[in-house]
């Protein structure tokens, strides 16, 4: 191979390793402070969603749960709170819903997104206090159709992952 | 003496005479998306300024390795290094302000401003003539959103970097803070930059040629060469 068509291959190579290093490098240190940050933002959505939930302990993830949930908190007083990650306009949208004992959303909030209309904002005061039979009349936001959508499957995932935990007592 | 007025020269070109978002309209979707308050424009606009040195120093440093067939790539890679690097930073130590800028934080990546300066200048000066030209071009980028976000979120939230004011909260115009009032401020802006630049004798805007170009300074008229080259060809 000519070297005036290794050069290039050489250089973008060569330039993409150091990149590599350097990102790795920083990842490095700031990968636990990032993970310290999102737990205790789980930590503040949890009181935050089940306010007189007093303490809460992590569940184990039982066979047959919905796949989008991805933790699952039991509080003192008998309520569970679901984290799930579902698709909106774009992916990995995390929603935390809390759901106390009687069946009653508790309620909800988006801890991470990258939707751009804002509208996974509004819609968590729009499920407050609904049960399983009512939470599918929460409207859709004019222009967020597809967030709006994604916020309703994670309810409908936390309402299903609920019955399962619960015994099919909501 | 002269080199000192030239460096002052290329740090402040980007600001008025060559603002990358008022004069040579780049950057526009991170300028209407993050101008609804003033603190998220700061953010933004601070943020891209040290992509846009960073890169410009890395870029201008790498010119004589680079070849030409790979340059872009190249480019985009090293760009997008460094908002990575500011993506992790920021949600480590700044999460709030990370939140805020959310997807748009990502989109620096593509931003035109930040490679339009890495072909048009970094690849073709000096380290320090292409850190200034980076740090002049963020400045003028920076001054740009806040201009545009204090028109939109006093007159259109009532409130300055999230302080409420108490007269105006009571007349706000809300659709400011939207989507069109973001066009409709853009539009003022440009009109009010072209009025105060006109009295300067600023740019010619009628010609299409090298002399209409706000960037004719800092371009060796390469962009030309290339046209009559293609024009060449295709005859």
């Amino acid at each position: 191979m000519s070297k005036s068509k290794l050069m290039p291959t050489v250089v973008l190579s060569a330039i993409c390793i150091c990149v590599v290093a350097l990102l790795a490098a920083i990842n490095l240190f700031t990968a636990p402070v990032i993970k310290e940050n999102q737990e205790k933002k789980v930590q503040e959505a949890l009181l935050e969603v089940m306010p007189n939930g007093g303490t809460f302990e992590a569940v184990d993830i039982v066979a047959g749960l919905p796949e989008t949930i991805t933790d699952v908190f039991v509080s003192s007083n008998g309520g569970y709170v679901f984290q799930t990650k579902v698709k909106g306009f774009k992916s990995g949208m995390i929603i935390v819903c809390g759901i106390d004992k009687d069946g009653y959303i508790t309620g909800t909030k988006c801890i991470k997104s990258q939707e751009t209309n804002g509208a996974e904002n509004i819609l968590p005061e729009k499920y407050v206090g609904k049960t399983l039979a009512d939470y599918e009349s929460v409207e859709i936001i004019a222009n967020s159709t597809k967030t709006s959508d994604g916020y309703k499957s994670a309810i409908t995932d936390a309402f299903a992952a609920f019955s399962i935990l619960t015994g099919g007592n909501e | 003496m002269m080199s000192e007025k030239k460096k002052l020269s290329i740090l402040l070109k980007g600001i008025i005479k060559e603002n990358p978002v008022l004069i040579l309209v780049l950057g526009t979707c991170p300028t209407l998306a993050t101008t609804s308050s003033v603190i998220s424009a700061f953010s933004m606009g601070l943020v891209a300024t040290l992509v846009l040195v960073c890169s410009n120093i890395v870029i201008s440093a790498l010119r004589k390795i680079i070849p030409d067939t790979v340059r872009i790539p190249c480019y985009i890679v090293i760009i997008a290094s460094f908002v990575t690097i500011m993506q992790m930073l920021l949600e480590a130590y700044l999460p709030s302000i990370y939140d805020m800028l959310g997807v748009y934080l990502a989109l620096i990546v593509v931003n035109c401003i930040i490679l339009g300066r890495a072909e048009m200048y970094a690849r073709k000066n000096t380290v320090v003539d292409s850190a200034l030209d980076g740090l002049g071009m963020g400045i003028g980028f920076l001054l740009a959103l806040l201009v545009m976000a204090t028109i939109r979120e006093v007159f259109g939230a009532g409130s300055f970097a999230g302080f409420t004011i108490p007269y105006l909260e009571s007349f706000k115009i809300p659709i400011l803070t939207q989507a069109p009032g973001g066009y409709l401020v853009f539009g003022l802006v440009i009109a009010g930059m072209n009025v105060l630049t006109a009295k300067r004798g600023g740019v010619k805007r009628k010609s299409f040629a090298c002399d209409g170009c706000a960037m004719k300074e800092s371009c060796s008229g390469e962009c030309s060469e290339n046209k009559e080259k293609e024009d060449k060809a295709d005859v």
